[in-house]
């Protein structure tokens, strides 16, 4: 509990400490004295607290192992990044908004004026670029569905807008400009957030902090999945059991932006296996994928598999057995019962179930069942407890597409399994 | 969140397009009128009030009784101007203007820091400012009143009328 609620509280003391500041720099009284001081004081709230967390958040725009521990998984970290920038750009939309109010008392037309761009102050033209261009980008993110790559490609440009949104909050007079300790404050993080952000969205390529690879092998296990073995080209890479990275290919006719999967291989080779069934254009474009391929690989990231002192139950749908693979391959002798339940639509489908048959032989205590919802329907709670016999008193392991692991996680909590026992591998966060 | 998003952004296009219609539409159909003129009633009246009620010169000492946000008034480079009415429409906030009342605010006017410590932002007020200031103009300072002054000074603004908005030289938003 305590570091799931470490990011909000840091958040939320980030984010007073300017708004205290402002209170504190004049009388409360005389920022509400009537009804035009009190719309400025908000205007000035809600542009204070915009520009601080669009800093934060872009700092929050850097995936890293410490981000992916601080959040406790990937996908919450994602999420707050999502969520921070949404409330960001409310409160910058609302600053405007609150502004013209005084001028609306003077009249429409000077109201007018204040919302449009003129060449006379420089300052308030930077503002508008950046809510315009807020607006635009924003509005692509959460309302248009366009192709991944491009989407990408556009939101790095949320950089160039913070440095319209950074100019404005510096050359126009207000707190910030008449404060030395709103100056610094703001200053700080907005040139962490700005060194970060575009770190992130277009330095990071220089540095070349990624693993790399060569791939080795494409194996085609049926029509639409792929096992691809990637060989360290120079350092390997140390990884636990069920964690998942970035890999972005370098080559002909496969998108260059990166993209998450899980290690399938155990942690106990140097190559690293990923498998990927061919869902959207980006996977289907790995067929493109051919030995001596360079791949640039970020990570390990996610601590899917906690490994407890406990019985287990493995359940992956489809190509979700990806992290179980790792871990099933990983896998020591153990006094603890672990089983593992693989569902598909078919047995053409089952592609890894004779390897994980072997090694069930070969492990007293780790049982393979397969389950195919052809012949049998989809895979309910109750058919879980007949095949390990028990839900309760164990950890239920859950990955596959969101809907299937939903769906198991609300039958299991209605029949009494406790929800801190069941985890998710939700690597489908982009 | 997203909700939330959806809802302000519905709501900034609404007002914004509201705004920018009424302001365009309305400029069009009274392009005439200017600041000037309106605001010039209100300094006759303050100018009438004085006398009404005694004042006689505009002395520092008298200066100093309007030192509240409800009775405004600041002497700036040897004038004395009653800035009462303009408190709600300060773009820097009514805030940074009410340190000054009843003082001499010269030079909280010219580095736009109330308190003109050496850490101001120092910069100047505009032209447009400085045009809008002259409509609460009272009088220099130690002058005494009469009702010609007023009238002087009531003919100075209306021969010399504020130019329409035809743009912002104002560089004071805040923010």
């Amino acid at each position: 509990m305590k570091s799931k609620n470490f990011p909000i509280i840091l958040l939320v003391i980030f984010s007073l400490i300017p708004i205290i500041r402002w209170a504190s720099l004049e009388p409360l009284a005389l920022r509400f004295t009537d009804f035009n001081s009190t719309m400025t004081s908000f205007g000035q709230i809600t542009g204070l607290l915009g520009m601080t967390l669009f800093a934060l958040n872009l700092i929050l725009s850097n995936r890293t192992r410490f981000f992916d521990k601080l959040f406790s998984g990937l996908h919450h970290f994602y999420n707050f990044h999502k969520w921070l920038g949404s409330l960001s750009f409310s409160l910058l939309l609302f600053h405007p908004l609150f502004l013209v109010i005084k001028y609306l008392s003077i009249s429409t037309y000077e109201a007018a004026l204040f919302l449009l761009p003129n060449g006379y102050n420089l300052a308030v033209t930077y503002g508008i670029v950046a809510l315009l261009g807020m607006i635009i980008l924003l509005g692509i993110t959460l309302y248009f569905k366009i192709k991944y790559h491009l989407w990408r490609f556009s939101h790095k440009f949320m950089v160039v807008i913070f440095i319209f949104a950074i100019l404005h909050s510096f050359l126009i007079s207000s707190d910030i400009s008449r404060d030395m300790f709103l100056r610094y404050y703001i200053l700080f993080f907005s040139l962490v957030g700005l060194s970060l952000g575009s770190y992130r969205a277009f330095f990071r390529l220089l540095f070349n902090k990624d693993y790399e690879f060569t791939v080795k092998k494409v194996n085609v296990l049926n029509d639409n999945v792929l096992e691809i073995e990637l060989a360290p080209t120079k350092e390997t890479m140390q990884f636990s059991s069920g964690q998942f990275i970035f890999i972005r290919f370098v080559g002909v006719g496969i998108s260059s932006e990166p993209h998450p999967f899980s290690i399938s291989s155990a942690v106990s080779e140097n190559n690293i296996k990923i498998a990927i069934k061919s869902l959207g254009d980006f996977t289907s474009s790995l067929g493109n994928v051919k030995a001596g391929t360079i791949a640039k690989v970020e990570g390990p990231f996610g601590n899917f598999y906690e490994n407890k002192d406990k019985k287990e139950i493995w359940i992956a749908g489809g190509v979700g057995i990806t992290p179980f693979l790792s871990m099933a391959r990983s896998l020591k002798e153990t006094n603890k019962e672990i089983n593992l339940l693989y569902c598909l639509k078919n047995k053409n489908e089952a592609v890894f179930l004779n390897e994980l048959e072997k090694i069930s032989s070969e492990k007293k205590n780790f049982k393979v069942f397969s389950w195919f919802s052809e012949e049998k329907g989809f895979i309910t709670g109750e058919a879980i407890r007949q095949i390990s016999n028990d839900v309760k008193n164990m950890d239920i392991y859950l990955c596959g597409p969101p809907v299937f692991m939903k769906m198991l996680q609300s039958q299991f909590i209605k029949m009494g399994v406790e929800n801190k026992n069941i985890y998710f591998e939700e690597f489908n966060f982009l | 969140m997203k909700k939330i998003t959806t809802v302000s952004l519905f709501i900034f296009f609404c007002v914004v397009t509201a705004i920018l219609t009424a302001g365009l539409v309305f400029y069009q159909n009274k392009k005439s009128s200017n600041l000037g003129v309106s605001t010039n009633t209100s300094t006759q009246k303050d100018l009438t009030k004085l006398i009404a009620t005694g004042v006689q010169t505009l002395s520092l000492v008298e200066i100093g009784k309007h030192n509240t946000q409800n009775d405004c008034w600041l002497l700036i480079s040897g004038k004395v101007y009653d800035i009462t009415s303009y408190f709600g429409s300060h773009p820097g906030g009514s805030g940074t203007m009410v340190a000054t009342c009843g003082k001499d605010a010269t030079d909280a006017y010219k580095t736009k820091d109330p308190y003109a410590t050496t850490a101001g932002n120092n910069t100047a007020h505009s032209t447009r400012a400085r045009n809008l200031l002259d409509n609460y103009y009272l009088g220099d300072l130690n002058q005494k009143i009469d009702q010609k002054i007023i009238e002087q000074n009531i003919q100075k603004i209306k021969s010399n009328p504020l130019p329409p908005n035809t743009g912002r030289g104002d560089d004071e938003y805040d923010d």
